[in-house]
């Protein structure tokens, strides 16, 4: 007889997504953001594709898959800057990574781990963005702590309840 | 697999920066042109419906106290129009001036009205999405201004209806600028946090917060005299170099901009002058009213006076020396119509314009107080000749209302 320890991959659940899932709610998720935040601006201090990637990273828990969801979404978001694109991209497909690197680990399911995990995860977002378009582009970038806090605190908030919202899409 | 995609992406962004064109916005790479014909036909989509059904509701529904705002706009209309009566003189003397000394003006030609659709969603890049496009005549660096002051510049135009405009507080934005008071010219840059900055001013230079800041025109994208902003504080080089950072608050409200204006030709001219009836001024019509001193036949006027030795020479009656001095003599009574009927001729487009404004209280309650005076200086002696220049010497009379705000 088989024993099934808490390290097992029976234990873990993993999760799938229809294709409509997959591209729509990524979809939406930009479109919220760029469309909502031009009339109401306030919304820039969070970053709703950002919880999105995050959620399918830790829903698959495949590295992977977290990479390209991050990736693809980040690339989206940078061709409708004026800035260069791929500063998102890179971004996006490292927290996309660490991600689901880290549902691998952890009880995403709880909502207080949720809070911690998108609270580090813009952290390292835009700690990445903020090399990359300063260091690696030469891009006026300043490094705004008040701000980045601001802006941890909102998507940790946000992203609570978005993910309860985005559980219902999943599929075992 | 990671390393992989952040190369593809690192060589990706290498490429972009590399690539010359992209900054003038002649090319553009295929994923921003896809990425943008997906999302702008669902934010115009979006943004018509929203509109209709703001429409309906303001021009419809929400109609309560447009009465009351009637009034008060018509009130503020008589006001300004004061000012414009006020004003005009100034802009005469300037418009002459600037003919003498050749002064080749800007003047914004041509605009073309577009509604913001959508913005890039992040403060990394503030900039955002107008419905007007190529097809509409946009190019890239057209200034984009609303009615309260510049926005910013076009920076990318997409193939058909849209366009990107980078907003002048972004932090790779920048303007040439002028101080209102001071007239120092220097160079605005946005900043990350969204508070232009104006740079290399030097720490001795007198700017108080308040101050307005105009385009200077300099950096041959936005026209010059266009509204920028106020100063909003000066402090100290916090680097502690010989500069000071003077920060300055946008004229228009650049967080929530929903109509824009693009500019789309500026012709440059010289101003034309062209000599027309002075305006009447309060000072001219009280020294009509005041007693003629030597008055003249009609078909002498214009022409020298006698010699000092003469007057001495000539031998008056003592009566007629001193009934002009009194100013009560029918001489001076008589000339009195054809004096004034003239300058109130002359006048007369400065009266008309300046009608409007004595529907205010403070017009009317001037004219009161300055009619009395007429009938003292046109003397009791031709009641016919007063009556038929009063209607002629009524509007010349209510001028100087107007210019006494002043």
């Amino acid at each position: 007889m088989a024993t099934i320890t808490y390290t097992s991959r029976e234990e873990i659940e993993v999760h799938r997504f229809s294709a409509a899932t997959t591209i729509g709610i990524p979809l939406v998720a930009i479109f919220f953001q760029v469309y909502v935040s031009s009339r109401f601006t306030f919304l820039r201090l969070f970053d709703i594709p950002l919880i999105v990637t995050v959620f399918f990273a830790v829903s698959r828990r495949n590295q992977l898959a977290g990479m390209l969801t991050g990736c693809s979404i980040g690339l989206v978001q940078d061709a409708l800057t004026h800035l260069p694109i791929g500063i998102y991209g890179i971004s996006k497909t490292i927290a996309g990574y660490a991600a689901s690197s880290i549902g691998l680990k952890i009880d995403v399911d709880n909502p207080g781990s949720r809070f911690l995990m998108m609270f580090f995860f813009t952290f390292l977002h835009d700690a990445v963005y903020f090399i990359v378009s300063r260091h690696l582009l030469g891009i006026p970038a300043d490094w705004r702590m008040l701000h980045e806090f601001s802006s941890a605190l909102a998507n940790a908030i946000l992203g609570v309840f978005l993910f309860a919202l985005m559980d219902r899409a999943k599929q075992r | 697999m990671l390393l992989f995609l952040l190369m593809a992406q690192v060589i990706l962004l290498a490429t972009q920066v590399r690539r010359p064109d992209t900054a003038t916005g002649e090319s553009m790479s295929l994923v921003r042109a896809w990425v943008v014909q997906i999302f702008v036909p669902g934010e115009k989509a979006i943004t018509s419906v929203g509109s209709g059904i703001e429409n309906l509701w303001k021009n419809y529904i929400d109609l309560r106290g447009v009465r009351e705002q009637n009034e008060e706009l018509k009130a503020q209309l008589d006001r300004l129009r004061l000012e414009q009566v006020s004003l005009a003189e100034d802009a005469s003397q300037a418009r002459r001036l600037q003919a003498l000394l050749g002064f080749k003006q800007k003047f914004i030609s041509q605009t073309v009205a577009a509604e913001v659709i959508g913005s890039t969603g992040t403060d990394h890049s503030r900039a955002f999405t107008i419905d007007k496009g190529s097809k509409d005549g946009i190019k890239v660096d057209m200034p984009v201004i609303t009615p309260k002051g510049i926005v910013g510049k076009v920076n990318k135009v997409f193939s058909g209806h849209s366009a990107q405009v980078l907003q002048i507080n972004d932090a790779s934005s920048g303007a040439g600028v002028m101080l209102g008071r001071s007239r120092l010219r220097a160079v605005m840059r946005g900043t990350s946090s969204g508070i232009p900055e104006i740079m290399h001013v030097m720490a001795d230079e007198k700017i108080e917060p308040g101050e307005t800041v105009v385009s200077s025109g300099g950096d041959q994208i936005y026209p010059p005299g266009l509204p920028v902003g106020t100063v909003q504080s000066t402090a100290p080089d916090p680097e502690g170099g010989p500069f000071m950072v003077v920060r300055v608050k946008p004229a228009a409200n650049l967080d929530k901009v929903d109509e824009v204006l693009v500019i789309t030709q500026v012709s440059e001219k010289e101003p034309q002058y062209q000599e027309g009836p002075r305006p009447l001024r309060a000072a001219d019509i009280l020294a009509q009213r005041l007693p003629t001193v030597t008055p003249k036949p009609p078909d002498k006027v214009g022409a020298e006076p006698p010699p000092t030795s003469a007057l001495y020479a000539k031998k008056t009656p003592p009566a007629t020396e001193g009934a002009a001095g009194t100013g009560t003599p029918k001489k001076p009574a008589q000339s009195a119509p054809g004096s004034q009927s003239a300058p109130s001729a002359a006048n007369k487009p400065a009266s008309q314009s300046a009608q409007p404004s004595q529907a205010t209280q403070s017009t009317s309650s001037t004219s009161s107080g300055t009619e009395p005076a007429a009938p003292e200086s046109k003397g009791p002696g031709t009641p016919s000749a007063a009556e038929s220049s009063q209607p002629k010497s009524a509007p010349a009379v209510e001028t100087p209302q107007q210019e006494i705000p002043r």
